[in-house]
């Protein structure tokens, strides 16, 4: 039979359409776990006179999924038992769900939480799939609620006392190392951080052409589970999903090394970019760039500005984007006949105007190479 | 100097992507004057125009590549032989132009440097 146990509520864009992704079912995954630790304590704590627990305790005990109700999503999950009656050691699966929820609740709240350190470390994989604005609440006992968020699991992590945990990510990099005999390899950051990573024989081939050509700059994005410490540093890849070869003048990862720039990069002299701007940039890049047209060439300007450059042929062009108000000077030559076209647009323009003129800039003079 | 002679422009890392040079590279700075610096290649080879620039902490080069005096008269660029701060320094003169049209001479400049390829590259070292 089963017993309605849980009704977190999951918030967030993800979220939205009132489904589930798949991948959040591994952090229930890791709950049911949990519970069964937590279950487990509690039942000796009510018998101290015991060394274990009954044998059989949890036999015939799962949790399911039975439903997904709105708002914005509610996973309804509920304690199935093998038996036609509930088990008379259900009640420690209650206890234990109160005592998750509160330790979530002291974490929000800034509080030392009661569990102890062995059983918050569960929190390494329980709440791992959420992304940064996503929460999953839980009632309490109380009427309040309590928020996990990867913010409140951090500080439950840390007061679990860990040398370090894993989260899920997607990394950028190159391959300058293969140990096939080791079965693994080493991804390299933009900025110079290299971190192990397990080889699997279905990224077999595209790890080794990408370790193949390390020295023409060859770009992978990873995605993952990184293990990070205390200091916040990634350690290496515990798994790897997915390894995808990048187009060695994808935007977002050039924006990415142009945002390590320090004020004087250039022989003293330059002022390093705005962070937040390269990433509205790149966002803007994005949504707006025609997939059509080849990729820029991205460049540093000393003024902390970005310079996107083309060669179409004969036509050398050329956009200077001032930051972080995304004006950009446009002209492009050409080198056989000083013919130039010249004009200013306005990037952040709400209605994509200058998107759309630089668009057509290059297309025209892309057919004219054609 | 002869019209064939080589100006030798030291290439910063950040103003390579992908194995390209940007344009900015064969133009000076706002801070610079209007001038741009390079080496008369009659008087010292590129290599040792790397190794005397590198010397200097603050300063980085993955390479060198050239523009010729012919092809900076031909942008009606004038190039002083100023001997400051080493005996073999030029400056080739960007002051009688304004800001699009010192771009416009950059482009030009760019894709001759590219046609003749790299003098000198760090790996080579």
């Amino acid at each position: 039979m089963n017993q309605e146990f849980l009704r977190p509520r999951l918030v967030g864009r993800r979220f939205d359409e009132h489904t589930l992704p798949l991948d959040i079912l591994k952090d229930f995954s890791a709950l049911e776990e949990m519970l069964i630790e937590v279950a487990k304590r509690q039942y000796l704590a009510a018998h101290p006179e015991r060394q274990r627990t009954p044998k059989g305790f949890t036999k015939g005990l799962e949790l399911h999924l039975t439903a997904v109700e709105e708002g914005s999503a509610i996973p309804v999950i509920a304690l199935a038992f093998a038996t036609l009656f509930p088990s008379a050691d259900a009640d420690y699966f209650d206890q234990a769900k109160d005592q998750i929820v509160e330790a979530i609740a002291a974490a929000e709240q800034g509080q030392q939480p009661t569990l102890p350190p062995e059983l918050l470390r569960y929190f390494d994989r329980f709440g791992r799939g959420l992304h940064e604005g996503e929460a999953m609440e839980f009632s309490r006992s109380n009427g309040q609620t309590a928020s996990l968020t990867p913010a409140t699991r951090e500080r439950l992590l840390r007061a679990s006392q860990a040398e370090s945990w894993t989260e899920e990510a997607t990394l950028k990099g190159r391959i300058p190392e293969v140990d096939q005999a080791d079965h693994g390899f080493e991804l390299e950051l933009c900025n110079g951080i290299k971190l192990k990573a397990p080889l699997l024989e279905a990224h077999r081939k595209t790890v080794l052409d990408a370790h193949y050509s390390y020295r023409a700059g060859m770009l992978v994005s990873i995605k993952g589970v990184i293990q990070r410490d205390r200091a916040d540093r990634p350690k290496c890849f515990e798994l790897v999903e997915h390894v995808t070869p990048l187009d060695p003048l994808d935007i977002e990862t050039r924006l990415e090394e142009l945002a390590q720039l320090q004020d004087g990069w250039l022989d003293g002299k330059g002022l390093a970019p705005d962070r937040a701007s390269l990433i509205r940039l790149a966002q803007t890049f994005d949504e707006r760039f025609s997939t059509d047209l080849p990729l820029p060439y991205l460049y540093p300007t000393p003024e902390g500005g970005v310079q996107a450059e083309w060669t179409l042929g004969s036509w050398e062009i050329s956009l200077e984007i001032t930051l972080p108000n995304l004006a950009a000077d446009y002209q492009a030559v050409h080198t056989a006949t000083g013919d130039t076209r010249e004009q200013t647009l306005l990037l952040a323009a709400e209605d994509g105007s200058g998107w759309t003129a630089l668009n057509d800039a290059l297309a025209q003079l892309q057919e004219a190479k054609a | 100097m002869t019209p064939d002679t080589l100006l030798l422009r030291q290439i910063h890392p950040s103003f390579i992507q992908d194995g390209r040079v940007t344009s900015q590279a064969f133009r000076p700075t706002p801070k610079d004057e209007f001038l741009l610096s390079v080496d008369d290649g009659d008087r010292v080879t590129a290599e040792a125009s790397w190794q005397r620039f590198i010397a200097n902490p603050a300063c980085k080069s993955v390479g060198v590549q050239a523009l010729s005096h012919t092809e900076c008269t031909a942008q009606a660029l004038t190039v002083i032989e100023d001997g400051n701060p080493h005996p073999e320094h030029c400056s080739v003169d960007f002051t009688a132009f304004d800001k699009k049209a010192i771009e416009k001479k950059s482009k030009l400049l760019r894709a001759q440097a590219e046609t003749r390829g790299w003098l000198f590259r760090e790996a080579m070292a």
